[in-house]
């Protein structure tokens, strides 16, 4: 069991860190795939302002033959998040082709325009992970009123969707991919001392592999 | 094939279609991630603090190089990233910085050097490309936070690009209501904001400081500033801007500095006097536009000024309505009807100041085109009308220059003691028919444009100037026109400089401005034989010699070389005038340059003789039949002949030797036993030449009684009669000899030195006997003895 215990987190880790050093190279999908999705977690940070007039919008590279709004809250309050999605198709494309899909959520807070820009980079690959970037378990979906049991302003449903710990309010969505891009440059032996030193520590943080869909 | 077989390579087939089927199909992948939404927003203000809390816009009040204007204060609080200022393109894309075109402004570091404020100075122009008459433009100015947690968030705002407050500035004897349809046009249809400022004083009639819009430039520059009860200036159109007045941008709080400014005519130097030489300057004017000012004055206002103190142009003609009125008539008659206030009120010593600013020459004038003239931080432009008749009555009639020309009417010949003052206008469409073109031009950017001087307002043709120089970043600023104008070079044929007597500051008054006495082209009489009867200089019969100064102006031939000139002073004749006295005089020009024109005031002679014929030392004109009413003179050989003067009368009334009389008595004369009184005998004796000494012309003059058969003398002496030096052969020259005595003997009969009457009542007259001339005889008194 000891070994079990130590073996699992450090797994799971390591499946998370390769989630996430893709978007520091690219996101993957396949060609004629049709139906892709982008999940956009709206975090409003704003201390008072309700984020409204909310739109996306998107940049297309050449393979991607459409893409549109799926779902696009009508605002989202002030210290509190909501889910946005774009669905996309892509179309004959030879592996190893590379493009940015680049999504702008648009809206206003207070008055003032704020506009987040997230530039998706993918590569065209003949198989193509089921889920990257912050994946948690389950696909995420609006949980409007749902529970935030740490008040962080994401709800419990959506930090599970998005692989952060619903009770830490520490843990959120994004947190840890900014190390991500250093944790690359340590080197992947590095990286994973890094990672059995803090297995344990890690192992409270991100549910098990297992788990992960 | 075997069952198995087929079902074999049914099978593969299968497999094969499902293989290349889901080649052709891939599966579709889920992508999280997450928006962040900074919890920051931009907070724009006012960098200068003027403006408290957040604005709407700023104005395009900036000038290229090193004359900045308002600037806005932007800032985040924090940042979880990397940041980037710029703007929103044209379909909300970010861009870094500015475009460096400065079409949209410019960013600037603050002081503090944080990447988390900056500076935003606007465009030059509200519209670099071009003259635009939009009211606002906008620019969506932006930051870019490149979030260490993943996404770029970009926050951006709108702001309001206008353009300066636009200050109109009237002219003299005027007001605000000047600007109506400016005002409409450049509201409504160029997206302008404007403002005019009234220096009238409300009333046309208005006292000191502002005499209804005829301050001195030391008055009227303070309504340009602002701060004045009842006017709007700079300080207070700035205002209206910051605080979103409904003049101004309504609702909205517009970050200004400086405010533009048009002033027509006076107004253009009110204008510059607050930007160049007020000491409370504050700095806050962007543009200054002129509309036919005056930068250098007004020749005819030195004429103004001068008609109300010299009689000689106060009662001259004018050409408007001559012979009809006078030059101070028909200057009354415009102030009445509130076309031109040229008088203070009910003292008609004082002209109102800023006539007195306006004479070329005026000390205020040369210092406001001094060295400091003009300054560096601020652009000019000037518009010089080219139409030189104002309109009246839809005519095209009045041209000051020519209609206030003083004149003098004979028969049917008109003399101008002013002859240069048609000329001062500089001829031809040189002028707007009030302020000279080189005047108004301001050489590094004029326009002619083809309009009077009141009829600016309303051209079309000076609305898209003045809205293309409120838009053009390439107008000079003041160094350039300060080198222009000094450099400028006007031709004195058109200004005669040397022609005014400019005003004088007393205090923070103009004052004392005019003609130079010289330059009035006029014939002076002065003499101690002269006295004065209806308005006319009088020579009596006891003859005199008459000083006629001549004056009036003429070109220098060679420069700092003395000239001679011969000018003549003539009688006016009806088939022809009669020279009386030709001066060759040496002239000096002092420094004035060649070609231009100075003063000269030349001495010359007349007097009369015992028939009131006028004679001079070359000529003279005779008369026979009594008294005379002459009309003098002259002419000069010099061309071109500008300097022929008007005539001027002078009345030699019928001759007669004046009667014998007792100083301080009246007759009949009573005199007592011997030696009785001492009677005087006086008259005028024929001068026999020029230049004869003291003394040397002796005469004779004697008391006689009259007697029905024969005459008695009864007195007599002969003396030296003083000739002065520019005696002449034929002049009566006066004489007063006293001490002729008569007494009352012991018969109780009248007596002289040479005999006695017999008569105890004596009718007495005086006898001249003199070289060269008939001897006269007075008409007689009468001599009793005392009781």
């Amino acid at each position: 069991m000891t070994k079990t215990r130590w073996f699992t987190p450090a797994v799971a880790c390591l499946l998370w860190l390769g989630g996430f050093t893709q978007p520091a190279g690219a996101y993957e999908v396949e060609a004629n795939s049709a139906g892709n999705t982008v999940f956009i977690l709206v975090w409003n940070h704003q201390p008072s302002a309700t984020f409204d007039s909310i739109a996306v919008g998107e940049t297309l590279p050449g393979f991607v033959t459409q893409a549109s709004a799926t779902l696009v809250p009508a605002s989202v309050p002030a210290n509190q998040s909501d889910l946005a999605a774009v669905e996309f198709d892509v179309g004959a494309a030879a592996a190893g082709s590379t493009g940015d899909l680049t999504l702008v959520v648009s809206g206003s807070a207070g008055g003032q325009p704020i506009d987040v820009v997230l530039t998706v980079p993918l590569e065209v690959v003949t198989v193509a992970p089921e889920a990257q970037g912050l994946v948690g378990e389950g696909i995420p979906a609006p949980d409007p009123g749902g529970a935030d049991s740490d008040s962080d302003g994401i709800t419990d449903a959506l930090e599970i969707a998005f692989g952060s710990d619903p009770n830490d309010p520490l843990s959120t969505p994004g947190t840890t991919l900014t190390a991500v891009p250093a944790l690359q440059a340590l080197g992947l032996a590095g990286l994973a001392a890094l990672l059995v030193l803090g297995a344990t520590r890690l192992a409270r943080r991100h549910p098990p592999a297992q788990a992960r869909p | 094939m075997s069952s198995r077989r087929r079902h074999l390579a049914l099978w593969c087939g299968a497999f094969a279609l499902l293989v290349t089927t889901q080649a052709r199909a891939g599966d579709p992948t889920r992508i999280q991630l997450v928006a962040e939404v900074p919890g920051i927003a931009v907070a724009i203000a006012d960098a200068s603090g003027e403006i408290t809390g957040p604005v709407d816009g700023i104005a395009t009040d900036w000038l290229s190089g090193s004359s900045p204007g308002a600037q806005l204060h932007l800032s985040i609080p924090s940042a979880n990233g990397t940041v980037t200022w710029g703007h929103l393109d044209g379909v909300g894309g970010f861009v870094a910085g500015l475009p460096a075109t400065n079409s949209e402004g410019s960013y600037d570091t603050t002081p503090s050097g944080t990447a988390l404020e900056r500076h935003y100075n606007p465009p030059l122009e509200f519209d670099t490309s071009a003259p635009n008459n939009a009211v606002q433009r906008p620019v969506t100015l932006a930051v870019r936070i490149e979030q260490v947690t993943g996404g770029t968030a970009v926050l951006s705002s709108e702001i309001a690009l206008v353009k300066p407050p636009l200050v109109l500035v009237h002219g003299i004897s005027s007001d605000p209501s000047s600007w109506t349809s400016f005002e409409s046009e450049f509201r409504n249809n160029r997206g302008f904001k404007t403002f005019a400022v009234d220096h009238s004083g409300g009333s046309y009639t208005s006292g000191a400081p502002t005499y209804g819009g005829n301050g001195d430039l030391h008055d009227c520059y303070a309504f340009v500033r602002g701060g004045m009860s009842g006017s709007v200036g700079i300080r207070e159109a700035l205002e209206r801007f910051r605080t979103g007045h409904a003049t101004a941008h309504p609702g909205q709080k517009i970050v200004t500095a400086r405010a533009d400014i048009l002033g027509s005519s006076y107004g253009g130097l009110c204008a510059r006097w607050y930007a160049e030489q007020a000491s409370d300057y504050a700095g806050d004017v962007r543009k200054l536009l002129q509309m036919g000012a005056p930068n250098r004055g007004v020749p005819a206002a030195n004429m103004n000024v001068q008609a109300v103190s010299d009689p000689v142009i106060a009662n001259a003609s004018s050409q408007l309505l001559s012979p009809i009125d006078t030059i101070a008539g028909t200057l009354q008659l415009i102030d009445d009807v509130g076309f031109l206030r040229w008088k203070k009120g009910s003292i008609p010593e004082d002209t109102v100041p800023s006539l007195q600013v306006l004479t070329a020459g005026s000390e205020i004038l040369a210092q406001l085109n001094g060295p400091n003239a003009f300054r560096d931080e601020v652009a000019y432009g000037s518009i010089v009308g080219t139409d030189d008749q104002l309109d009246f009555l839809g005519l095209p009639l009045l041209n000051i220059h020519y209609d206030l020309d003083p004149v003098v009417s004979v028969l049917s010949e008109q003399k101008s003691y002013f002859p240069v003052m048609p000329i001062l206008d500089a001829g031809p469409n040189q002028s707007d028919a009030v302020v000279p073109g080189w005047s108004a031009t301001l050489p590094a950017r004029s326009a002619d444009v083809p309009f009077d001087h009141l009829g600016m307002h309303d051209s079309t043709t000076v609305h898209n100037t003045v809205s293309l120089w409120l838009q053009d970043a390439t107008l000079p600023r003041g160094a350039a026109h300060r080198a222009a104008f000094h450099a400028q070079v006007i031709d004195q044929q058109r200004s005669r400089t040397n022609a005014y007597r400019g005003s004088s500051l007393v205090g923070t008054q103009s004052v004392g401005a005019g003609l130079v006495e010289d330059a009035i082209v006029q014939v002076k009489f002065s003499g101690d034989a002269l006295s004065t009867s209806g308005g006319l200089p009088v020579l009596g019969s006891q003859g005199g010699i008459v000083t006629a100064t001549m004056t009036g102006m003429v070109r220098v031939d060679v420069a700092g070389a003395s000239q001679l000139e011969t000018v003549t002073l003539v009688n006016d004749g009806t088939f022809g005038d009669t020279a009386l006295h030709a001066v060759t005089a040496s002239l000096d020009p002092g420094t004035t340059p060649q070609g231009e024109f100075f003063t000269f005031s030349i001495p010359a002679h007349f007097g009369r003789d015992q028939s009131a014929s006028i004679l001079g030392p070359d000529g003279s004109v005779s008369n026979f039949v009594g008294g005379e009413i002459w009309s003098v003179g002259y002419d000069i050989s010099a061309q071109p002949d500008y300097t022929q003067a008007p005539w001027t009368d002078i009345d030699f009334p019928a001759y007669s030797l004046a009667a014998p009389f007792v100083p301080g008595e009246t007759s009949p004369f009573q005199v007592g036993p011997a030696p009785g009184s001492a009677f005087t005998l006086e008259g005028g004796v024929h001068a026999t030449g020029p230049g004869i000494a003291a003394g040397s012309q002796s005469v004779t003059s004697e008391i006689w009684e009259d007697n029905f058969f024969s005459d008695t003398l009864l007195e007599s002496r002969s003396f030296g009669v003083s000739m002065p030096p520019d005696a002449f052969t034929g002049a009566l020259v006066p004489y007063s000899e006293p001490g002729f005595f008569l007494f009352e003997n012991a018969s109780g009969h009248i007596e002289g030195s040479a005999a006695s009457s017999g008569e105890s009542t004596a009718t007495v007259y005086q006898f001249l006997t003199q070289p060269g001339a008939s001897n006269p005889s007075s008409a007689n008194v009468t001599v009793t003895g005392a009781p």
